[in-house]
């Protein structure tokens, strides 16, 4: 009776069926763009051109440079945050909880447009950053700002569940031994935290390289100081197609090896774990 | 150095700066493009560049206003309008344009040149001597797929097909046969209908490199400027 089994029968079908269908959709809605995007960036024949491009190196460079700051900041100041939110239940927390959700669901645009109130020439406390000769507005620590902004919910949320998902006990119990409470975060907690955390460093890199709005609200489109790959790829749809093609090319590899290893570090870690 | 320069001076200003570079061993431009009404915007919030270079009056008034030009703005280049469109497309003539059913890309009205296609359409109408009715505008306008962030966004619309026409800078005609675009048609704008789009240009007041600022202006004034400018179509005022 072992090899029948009524329910798996039953909630197959309609997975079958209708899932079956569903999957080859999606494949096609997700999959042509992309295959469209490959397609016509082989049919050039400078592509090769294009993508040693100054300019496109440049944006690359650029990109690079602030999407690592902006990850240093979020995992170094998010890590204690996120434990916070992870080991009290406090009001405060919960409050501080629904804050960091709050840049997932706004518009990227309305982050951009916020923050040039609140740092621009005539911000909130704009004037008083230029008076101590901080400009921040249209520079590069604008991009990073950006980034920040937009990117460090998804790491936070998943350190966060990381840390929830290490039972107090452990804490408890290792703190009963004798070991005191900095060596059992840094030997025992972060550790065990750790694949929840680099998956959502990986989400979180992800939206940092991606990042536009903001970007463009607050950092502008300075070529070598805020034009990063996207704006650079907005960009350079204005005047030739080729370019566009290749720097979005360029993008498509990179979230695809961030998917591989994304993919491989945490299934190593969690298979290490169980 | 940083310039901010109209998108419709792309062509003529990436020659004009090499020119410049060249003149002056050592100098960088950087060149910074986009819709006039943005980058004005950017400088009000605090964007640093040494230069701007606008494609209408309105939004260097506005900098100048807010003291944030030195000097005054000066006019060093003039254009008009233009429609472009796809050679086997539906649009043949003016008046096509407010066909039902014609894709018409068009600049943002917030853009200069979004504003002066505007203009031009309200002239057609208005004067009853190019016979397309006083409803022409209101129909060009319903046809209306896109409002660009700048005349390079229309003309890529219509470029890729997207869109059957668009209206764009007489300049872009020049741009069109340099990438050659083979498929186009360019459709002139009666004179008394069209725009005269007037190009200022300025040192900025807190330009980090002012003295290079006031040169390269010199330079886009001077008559090998105004030759790069005339070879993209611009005229001088």
């Amino acid at each position: 009776m072992a090899t029948l089994n009524p329910v798996s029968r039953i909630t197959n079908q309609p997975a079958g069926i209708l899932g079956g269908g569903g999957a080859v959709l999606y494949v096609l809605f997700i999959g042509l763009p992309v295959l469209a995007l490959l397609v016509r960036a082989a049919q050039q024949s400078d592509f090769l051109d294009a993508v040693t491009s100054d300019a496109a190196l440049t944006a690359l460079r650029l990109s690079l440079i602030t999407s690592v700051i902006s990850m240093a900041v979020v995992v170094v100041l998010g890590t204690p945050f996120a434990y916070l939110l992870a080991r009290s239940d406090s009001l405060w927390a919960r409050l501080l909880d629904s804050l960091v959700e709050l840049p997932l669901v706004l518009p990227p645009v309305v982050a951009g447009v916020a923050m040039l109130m609140a740092f621009g020439r005539n911000g909130l406390i704009g004037s008083e950053l230029e008076s101590i000769g901080l400009t921040i507005p249209f520079t590069t620590t604008a991009v990073v700002f950006a980034q920040i902004f937009v990117a460090s919910p998804f790491f936070i949320r998943s350190a966060k569940l990381g840390f929830q998902s290490v039972a107090k006990d452990y804490e408890d119990i290792a703190q009963t031994l004798g070991v005191s409470p900095w060596p059992t975060f840094f030997r025992i907690t972060l550790p065990l935290a750790a694949p929840a955390m680099f998956s959502g460093l990986g989400l979180a890199w992800a939206r940092a390289l991606s990042e536009f709005g903001a970007t463009m609200m607050f950092a502008g489109n300075l070529t070598g100081e805020t034009q990063t790959m996207p704006l650079a790829i907005m960009s350079a749809m204005e005047t030739s197609l080729d370019g566009a093609l290749a720097l979005s090319v360029m993008l498509l590899a990179g979230s695809i090896m961030g998917l591989v290893i994304l993919g491989l570090l945490t299934r190593r870690r969690w298979q290490g774990r169980s | 150095m940083r310039v901010f320069a109209a998108s419709s001076l792309t062509g003529a200003f990436n020659d004009i700066a090499q020119a410049f570079e060249a003149e002056n061993p050592g100098v960088k431009v950087n060149l910074d493009f986009g819709g006039s009404q943005r980058m004005r915007s950017q400088l009000e919030f605090g964007a640093k560049a040494d230069v701007f270079a606008s494609a209408d009056t309105i939004q260097m008034d506005a900098l100048v206003k807010q003291e944030l030009v030195a000097g005054l703005p000066v006019d060093f280049a003039l254009n008009s309008l233009i429609v472009l469109a796809m050679r086997k497309g539906p649009v043949n003539e003016i008046a096509d344009l407010a066909r039902p059913g014609v894709k018409v890309a068009l600049a943002n009205e917030a853009v200069p040149v979004g504003s002066y296609s505007v203009q031009v359409l309200e002239n057609l109408s208005q004067d009853p001597i190019y016979g397309l009715g006083s409803g022409f505008k209101d129909d060009v306008l319903a046809n209306r797929i896109s409002g660009e962030p700048n005349v390079n966004y229309a003309f890529q619309k219509v470029v890729l097909g997207e869109a059957d026409a668009g209206i764009v800078y007489e300049t872009d005609t020049a741009k069109a046969l340099d990438v050659g675009v083979m498929d186009m048609l360019f459709i002139p704008i009666p004179d008394a209908a069209n725009v005269s789009a007037r190009y200022p240009i300025a040192v900025l007041n807190d330009a980090p490199e002012p003295e290079l600022a006031q040169l390269f202006v010199q330079f886009v004034l001077s008559s090998a400027g105004q030759n790069l400018l005339q070879r993209y179509g611009f005229s001088s005022p």
